[in-house]
Parts: structure tokens; C-alpha cells; sequence
């Protein structure tokens, strides 16, 4: 046994500090220090309080809202609307293009929309969902192993739900290691522990040379940050998460806070070969809160999980080169073609293009995602235990077409059965 | 203990009842509570869903099955059972409805004949809860998001990829199995040729090489017809 | 607690193929059989019912609630327990493999044998009509009544009682209604019945007759406001007009359209089956058993004759 559990017996506490406070926790200290500072830092050069209008599109009804510019978030307007947005929005699309984060502050006047796990076509929560469970795996491998252990986090690759898990490439100081059924085991349940809290991810834009001041224990992601920061079109920035205690370079967007993810489990850890040294590739199979799944399916998962993700395989960051960036102009340009081509066939939605990347070394990968309205139309929602008064209103209209009509079915039953549902 | 009532049969209710009936207080009593329940039990039947509140959707929920069980098993010509049909609906024209379209819609139903949900209650205000009850097989459109037919949700586009998977692997199986069957013919038939005494042997052996007891069947198929060609 | 669950369940385990073995034999034996009988009372919706229910085939037949009525459980939903109510229907059928408990109904005329330490022979027989049958289970009991030197006398007897001795059916027969207790206040030849009567046997295979006979009550006062119960077996009451019109006004008659009233208090058909299932091969087997101990008794004489 490796961990700390067990490692946490056999010290005394004070030993146990002194060597929290010299060795990674003790970077780990340093690193969430400086992102307070810098989101405090942040915070403050808001400055005078700007209002910004908010125009929200979705359940349960279209509204407008003057926010804080710079303070409110995506979730603080879902405060203001309803408790059930609150609830089930994982992720913010803006202006149907960009998708922003729950807790990340608005910035300027745009269109809203919030997303749910069950939404029609919910491709990019479910992407969001994979992406902050990655990270989960990432914390929870980081925190798990012994002191004397030396344990340097690489990265993840891009999160495909389809694959069946996800993953985190890990670098851990030891040879030949094979995780025991308990060792898995003692990893989920640190997981679940981690989801059971309720951490929300906090988003951070922080320049190059501060990510380098926190990361500069760790080799790969002090070697990542410049190439990362080349990647991003404008600026010598990088985006940091934070969730609990644990910080880790991500595009983003993530969903809300750790309480999304329901049922989870870390099924495998592999050991692989690249160009950096030996890593350990650790695998989980997650789903979000309420999504009931009986164990014989979910085994069908977990099963699918344990084998090797073929996600790609970290490199190093030099040798990816010729990255291809699209300029606002050929998205325009893709935009407009789009367009012209739908409008061709005979679809009558908006489309944009979103999401474009391309990568020379696979050419196999995704494209373009087109991304049109109709996407997220939303059909009337009606749970068991929703208490959700306006949804109501939204279902008499499902029936007649209209306010104010003749109800078939509810509460509005036609002058002679007025009396059949009195009190 | 009291003896069980066996004067009637009655088919088994496949919902959950209070031990205890709910007064439903109203100045008339036992029989105004039956009034109220038949105005809504009638509306239930016109309307196949409504929404009211809870207390009453429940117990009216008992009538509607018990009434519905007994059109199921008695059939309109058992007079007993129309009586029956004929103080609980009020409209009359439903009687026919009970008869010519619950009962063939409900004839070989295995579940209850009537679901029920909580329904949202009003914010602020009196706090009764509040319940839709509904007729199984009505023609609206469902309440309950359908988990099961949106394969874009990320459970289901698991299951799918899982299922792909297994799928391909299984294909490949076979296609090996096939690969590994042809070797076996095309080797009996030279064994065949060579020396005809020692069939049997070479298709044991076949099966020992391969170690997979499912490919000892194509293995003895190609021992017969070089038993045969004897 | 668990220790003693696991050992009943394993005797339950034990003796389900038995019930098993015995189930082919018990349905062979029923067509042969007589002495379920179908009850009368019902009339015309009966008829209905055998006619709707026949695409079902049961495998036990129906009438076999009013014949043991007392297998079936307490209807009301918070007495129930499965695993309590099967062991009972175990212990009832060890009891009747040790004592003859025959068919009978409100109505019938009985004579009950049973240990009473203070009689001279250590033992007591009554002899009276069966006024009422209650409880279920191992507590199922019946009221014996019988005028006996110008007194009334009701005994209370508990059929599963390990008092009771013997049961024998003297006359066995149905009344017009469910329960006799307006022969309380009836005139006392109704209730009065010889001590030692001799059984009347009824021919093989015929139905149990209903008596038809009609109960003349003594003046008022009574022990209850008979006139408001709907009672068929009791002729003219010779009351005045005000309390016929006083039951009228306190009468409940939609209680009869109460469905669910109705269903808190029966067992579903498809549970009694279930139970029936269970014990009904049993049963057969000790009817069985009692007939031919009976035909070897008659058998025996002859020969003692000879």
C-alpha cells in the first residue's frame, strides 16, 4: 500500500506536517496562495460597477436581466430566475456561440442560455462533464500516493465521451507499478469524496510567467504553459482551474461544481510509453448526479473503462508543431458558407461555426462542429419531484398553442367541470 | 382479525393504497365523500388526465382501477358491474367509453391502469399538495422526459459505444473462427489424402491447438466428411 | 431472531415439493369430489362469474373460500405478514391431520367434543347451530347456540383450539343469512335442538341446501335495532311505522357502491388462489384420507357380522 491512508497511520502528526509543508503540499500551498492573490488582484481591478443586460432565452420563460459587469456570473442569473435552473445548469452558452463557465463573470451585453444534462443534443455539457472529471482524476492522483512518492501530473488529452472513460496521464515515481482491486477502490471512494463536497471550479486567466511561478514544480506543465499560451490567439495568458486545493492548466469550460457528478469510478491505470518517460495513464467512468443506471449496464462500463483509452498520447510540446489557427475572418468566411449551404438545402436554423480546430498529427479528429439553433430547442420538462410552478403555464401552452385558450387536460377544465376539481 | 369478505371476487390492484380511506371532509359525510370522488373519477375518465390535488387524486386513484378491474372481469353484461358503472360515472355516454375502449385498452395490461405524479405546487399560498392522475395509453404526450429514447445523452452514448464495441469484437471472433475453420478444412482434406486412418486425431489435435473449446465444433464438421469420403 | 428465520425457511424449502407432489394428485381427485358444494346465496351473479372467470382455468376451484374461509388472511393491510400468515397455514394443517375439522356453514347444526377438566369424563359435547363464523388463521372460531332447559346457551369454540376434540356436522346446511345472532332474540323453539341428535348424511355430490326458514323474533326490547339490518331470514317484525321510517333514514345504501371499502375488506383473487395453491393439495389429501377411513370402518362390520 502507497497511500496516504494507510501512510497516515503509521506517522505522528506533527512528522506528518513537517513533511506536508516541505514537500508537494507544500507546493500546492504556494500555488493556491498565489491564485488567490491574483483572483483577488482581479476582483479589485473591476473597479466602478458597470450594468450589463443579460437577455436569457430557455425555461422558464425568456427575460431580460441587468447583472454586474465583471461580477455576475451565468449561476447568479439562474439564482435570479428559478431554483431549478440553479440546480441542473452545468454549463452557459453566450451569444450561441461561446460557451462560458457557470462561475465565471460576464463581461459584456450578450444573449444567454443555460445547459442541462438532458437537454436535446447536451454534446457539450457532456464534454464539460468528461473534461472537470479528468481534473477530479487529476486532484485525486495527486493527493492519493505517499510523501515519499514522487507524483508530477502531465496532462489530458481532449475529452471524448465516446472513448468510454476519461483520463489523466500521470508521471509517478515508481516502476512497474499495477494498482490492486483495492488500491482502485480506495481511489474511487477519494473521488467520490471529492464529488460528494460540492467544490465549485474556479476559472483564472493569469499571465505566463505567474503559471510558471506556481507550477514551477512540476516539469511538464512548466514545459506546457508557453505552448499554451502560444495557442491561445491574443495575449501571453493561460486559464488555470482551481477546485478545492487543486489547480490545473485547462481550456475549459468545466461544468458547475463537483456535486454534477453522480456515479463514479476510477477503473484502471495503465502504464505507457512516450517520449517523456514512462507515464501512467489513470482511467475513470463517470455520470452525472440523477442519472440512474442500473449496476449490470454500469458494469457494462466499467468493464469498457478498464481497457487502454486511445486517447493520444502525451508528447512533448516542442514536437507538436504547425498548429493551424483559424483567424476571425475564415470563421466568418466557414460561417457564411455554412449558411449559404443550409439555406441551399433547406434548413431554416441559424448556423455558426464554433469550434474549429485541426490537427495536423490526427487528421482523423474532428473538424468542425457546426452547431445550429435548433440544437437546443428545449421540449416542456415535467419531473416527478420538480416543484416548478411556472412550468406549468408552459405545459397548458404545449396543449393549446397559446395562453389563455381552452385546457384539455389541467387545471383550466371547461365551465361544467368546474366544480368536479373544487376543494 | 377479522374474517375476509369473500362474497366478491376482485381482481388485484397493482397500486398502493392507504390502509385507511381519507375522510375528504364535506359537510355530507361518507356519501358526500363518494359524491366527490365520482365527479372526479368521471372527469378522469372523460379527460384521461387531470390535475387536482393530492389527497383526492389518491383515493379517487383506488375507484378508478377497482371500477376499471371490474369492467376488465365481469364484462357489460354482468349487471352488478353495471350498476356499478352506472352510480360512479356521471356523464353517461362514458359508460360506453369504459366498456368498448378502457376495457380492450386495458384487457392484457400487466401494471396499474392509472399512473400518478406530484405536480408542482403554487408558490405562495395554501400548501396542499397537488397531483396529476392520468389514465395509462391516453393520447397525450408524455410527462416524463423520455430518458431512454434521447441517444445523445451521455449515458447512452456510452452504452451505445460500448455496445459498437462488443459488436466489433465479436465480429472479429467470428471472422477468426472462420479463418481458423478453413485452415482446418483445407488441412483434413490433405490429411485426408495422405493417410485417411488418422482423421480423428487430427481434428483433437486441431481443437488442442486452438485451446478455445467453441471451435471444437467446426472442428468435428470436418471430421465427418473425411469419415465420409471413406 | 435470524437464526430462528433461517430455520423456518428451511422448512418451507422442505416441504414445497411436497405441496408439489401432491398437487397433480389433489386436481385428478377434484372432479371426483363432492363435498365442495357451490353456495347459493349468490344467485345469478355466480352464475355471471364462473361464465367470465372460465378463460381463466384456476387450478384450484373458487368455492373453495367458502369452504375454508379461514385460510385466507386478515384483509386489513396493517395486520398482514406474510411469513406469520404461512406458518399459520402450516400449523392448521398439522392441526387438521390430528382432528377431522368437516365443512360446514352459519346455519349448520353441530357437536362439538371438547376436554373441560370439571366434566366427569374430562371432556364435554355440545350440541347447537352455528350462529356465526369468525377470525382467520389459527384463531378462525364459531358460535354454537342451543336452548337447553328454557335457557339459552351460546359456546364460543376456537377451531383450531387444542381443546376442541372433535367436530362433528350433525345437519349440514346454509340459512338465508351470513350470521344468525336474531336468534337471540328469537323465540327459543328456533335455537332449540336435541342433544342427541343423530347426523343426517346429504347423498354424494348433491349441494348444500339452503333453509329458507323464517325466524319469528320475540317482542321488543332486543339486543339489537334488528329492523335496520337487512335480514331475509326473519319473518314480519309487526313494528310501527316509525321505525321502519327511522331505518330508512339511517340507512347507508351506497355503502354497496364503496369499491375500495369493499376491497379493504376481501382478499383479491388472485392471493386467495396463491393460497389455495398452497394448501389445497393438502386438504384434498386429508378429505381423502377421512373418506377411506370411513369406508373401511363400513367395510369392517360386515365382516365382524359374517
Amino acid at each position: 500500500m502507497i497511500f496516504t491512508s494507510i501512510w497516515y497511520k503509521t506517522f505522528s502528526r506533527r512528522e506528518r506536517r513537517n513533511a506536508a509543508v516541505q514537500g508537494c503540499a507544500g507546493a500546492r500551498h504556494k500555488r493556491n496562495l498565489l491564485f488567490t492573490k491574483e483572483k483577488k488582484r482581479q476582483n479589485e481591478n473591476v473597479g466602478r460597477i458597470e450594468k450589463i443586460e443579460v437577455q436569457y432565452t430557455g425555461t422558464p420563460e425568456d427575460v431580460t436581466l441587468i447583472m454586474n459587469k465583471g461580477i455576475s456570473t451565468p449561476f447568479n442569473c439562474a439564482q435570479h430566475m428559478s431554483e431549478m435552473l440553479m440546480q441542473r445548469s452545468a454549463l452557459a452558452l453566450i451569444d450561441d456561440t461561446t460557451l462560458w463557465d457557470m462561475h465565471r463573470p460576464l463581461e459584456a451585453d450578450c444573449h444567454l442560455r443555460l445547459l442541462h444534462f438532458r437537454d436535446t443534443d447536451p454534446y457539450h455539457v457532456n464534454k464539460a462533464f468528461w473534461r472537470s472529471c479528468s481534473i477530479l482524476l487529476g486532484a485525486m492522483a495527486e493527493n492519493i500516493f505517499k510523501e515519499d512518492v514522487h507524483v508530477e501530473l502531465h496532462s489530458f488529452p481532449s475529452p471524448n465521451v465516446k472513448t468510454g472513460s476519461f483520463v489523466y496521464d500521470v508521471s509517478v515515481g515508481l516502476d512497474n507499478w499495477q494498482p490492486s482491486q483495492d488500491e482502485l477502490r480506495i481511489m474511487s471512494s477519494q473521488m467520490v469524496n471529492l464529488c460528494q463536497k460540492g467544490l465549485k471550479f474556479e476559472r483564472l486567466e493569469v499571465s505566463t510567467e505567474l503559471a510558471l511561478d506556481m507550477f514551477e514544480d512540476n516539469r511538464y506543465k512548466a514545459d506546457q504553459i508557453p505552448h499554451i499560451a502560444s495557442q491561445l490567439s491574443e495575449g501571453k495568458t493561460v486559464v488555470l482551474y482551481r477546485v478545492g486545493d487543486h489547480i490545473d492548466l485547462s481550456r475549459g469550460p468545466m461544468v458547475g461544481d463537483t456535486s454534477f457528478v453522480g456515479k463514479c469510478t476510477v477503473t484502471a491505470v495503465h502504464k505507457i510509453e512516450t517520449d517523456q518517460g514512462i507515464l501512467y495513464r489513470f482511467q475513470g467512468v463517470a455520470l452525472p448526479k440523477g442519472f440512474l443506471l442500473n449496476h449490470f449496464a454500469y458494469g457494462i462500463l466499467e468493464d469498457r473503462a478498464r481497457k487502454l483509452n486511445p486517447g493520444r498520447l502525451p508528447t512533448s510540446p516542442s514536437s507538436v508543431s504547425n498548429i493551424f489557427q483559424p483567424t476571425s475572418e475564415v470563421v466568418s468566411l466557414v460561417t457564411w458558407l455554412l449558411q449559404v449551404t443550409l439555406r441551399a438545402v433547406g434548413c431554416v436554423g441559424e448556423a455558426r461555426c464554433v469550434h474549429f480546430t485541426l490537427a495536423i498529427k490526427k487528421p482523423k479528429h474532428r473538424v468542425l462542429r457546426m452547431v445550429s439553433k435548433n440544437d437546443y430547442m428545449e421540449l416542456p420538462h415535467y419531473g416527478i419531484w420538480v416543484d416548478w410552478a411556472s412550468n406549468r403555464n408552459e405545459y397548458q401552452e404545449y396543449f393549446l398553442g397559446g395562453k389563455g385558450g381552452r385546457c384539455v387536460g389541467l387545471t383550466a377544465l371547461p365551465p361544467s367541470f368546474a366544480d368536479c376539481l373544487e376543494i | 382479525m377479522n374474517q375476509a369478505d369473500v362474497s366478491k371476487l376482485m381482481s388485484r390492484l397493482r397500486i398502493k393504497y392507504k390502509p385507511v380511506r381519507r375522510r375528504l371532509k364535506n359537510p355530507e359525510g361518507a356519501e358526500g365523500r363518494l359524491k366527490k370522488i365520482r365527479k372526479t373519477l368521471t372527469a378522469l375518465l372523460k379527460h384521461e388526465r387531470i390535475e387536482l390535488n393530492y389527497n383526492r387524486a389518491d383515493e379517487t386513484r383506488g375507484y378508478a382501477e377497482r371500477l376499471i378491474s371490474d369492467a376488465i372481469r365481469y364484462g357489460d353484461c354482468h349487471r352488478a358491474t353495471m350498476e356499478l358503472a352506472d352510480y360512479w360515472i356521471l356523464e353517461k355516454q362514458l359508460i360506453h367509453k369504459l366498456f368498448k375502449v378502457l376495457v380492450p385498452r386495458f384487457d392484457n395490461c400487466p401494471v396499474s391502469y392509472t399512473r400518478m405524479y406530484r405536480a408542482p405546487r403554487p408558490c405562495p399560498g395554501m400548501y396542499y399538495k397537488r397531483a396529476v392522475l392520468e389514465l395509462r395509453g391516453n393520447p397525450y404526450p408524455p410527462l416524463l422526459p423520455d430518458m431512454t429514447a434521447n441517444r445523445n445523452l451521455i449515458h447512452n452514448v456510452l452504452l451505445d459505444e460500448a455496445q459498437k464495441e462488443f459488436r466489433a469484437q465479436k465480429y472479429a471472433e467470428i471472422a477468426k473462427k472462420l479463418e481458423a475453420a478453413d485452415d482446418n478444412v483445407i488441412k483434413s482434406i490433405d490429411d485426408g489424402d495422405e493417410e485417411s486412418s488418422s482423421a480423428e486425431s487430427s481434428g483433437e489435435d486441431e481443437t488442442n491447438v486452438l485451446g478455445e473449446a467453441q471451435v471444437q465444433q467446426p472442428g468435428e464438421k470436418v471430421v465427418h466428411p473425411s469419415q465420409n469420403m471413406q | 431472531m435470524a437464526l430462528w428465520c433461517r430455520g423456518v425457511q428451511r422448512i418451507l424449502v422442505d416441504v414445497r415439493p411436497i405441496f408439489s407432489l401432491f398437487q397433480t394428485i389433489g386436481n385428478t381427485e377434484y372432479s371426483s369430489l363432492s363435498s365442495v358444494s357451490r353456495p347459493e346465496g349468490l344467485g345469478s351473479d355466480e352464475a355471471k362469474e364462473a361464465k367470465t372467470v372460465e378463460g381463466h382455468k384456476p387450478i384450484v376451484p373458487l368455492e373453495c373460500r367458502f369452504v375454508y374461509p379461514e385460510f385466507l388472511p386478515d384483509p386489513r393491510l396493517d395486520h398482514r405478514n406474510s411469513l406469520r400468515e404461512k406458518l399459520e397455514r402450516m400449523d392448521m394443517l398439522n392441526r387438521r391431520a390430528h382432528i377431522d375439522i368437516p365443512e360446514f356453514y352459519v346455519g349448520s347444526i353441530l357437536a362439538v367434543t371438547s376436554s373441560n377438566s370439571h366434566a366427569p369424563e374430562k371432556s364435554s359435547r355440545f350440541v347447537g347451530i352455528c350462529i356465526q363464523r369468525g377470525g382467520c388463521g389459527l384463531r378462525a372460531s364459531f358460535i354454537l347456540r342451543n336452548v337447553i332447559d328454557h335457557q339459552g346457551v351460546e359456546m364460543f369454540y376456537e377451531m383450531y383450539s387444542p381443546v376442541v376434540q372433535k367436530i362433528e356436522v350433525l345437519r349440514l346446511e346454509k340459512r338465508l343469512d351470513n350470521e344468525l345472532l336474531y336468534l337471540r332474540d328469537a323465540l327459543p323453539e328456533y335455537s332449540t335442538f336435541q342433544l342427541d341428535m343423530e347426523p343426517e348424511f346429504l347423498p354424494e355430490g348433491a349441494p348444500v341446501p339452503v333453509n329458507p326458514i323464517k325466524v319469528k323474533l320475540k317482542p321488543r326490547p332486543w339486543l339489537e335495532r334488528w329492523e335496520r339490518q337487512e335480514l331475509k331470514g326473519v319473518q314480519d317484525l309487526g313494528l310501527p311505522e316509525r321505525f321502519y321510517k327511522r331505518a330508512a333514514e339511517v340507512a347507508r345504501p351506497w355503502e354497496k357502491y364503496d369499491l375500495m371499502k369493499e376491497y379493504r375488506a376481501s382478499i383479491p383473487a388472485e392471493e386467495q388462489e396463491e393460497i389455495f395453491v398452497e394448501v389445497y393439495s393438502q386438504l384434498q389429501q386429508l378429505e381423502v384420507m377421512r373418506k377411506k377411513m370411513k369406508r373401511r370402518r363400513t367395510f369392517v362390520r360386515p365382516k365382524k357380522m359374517g
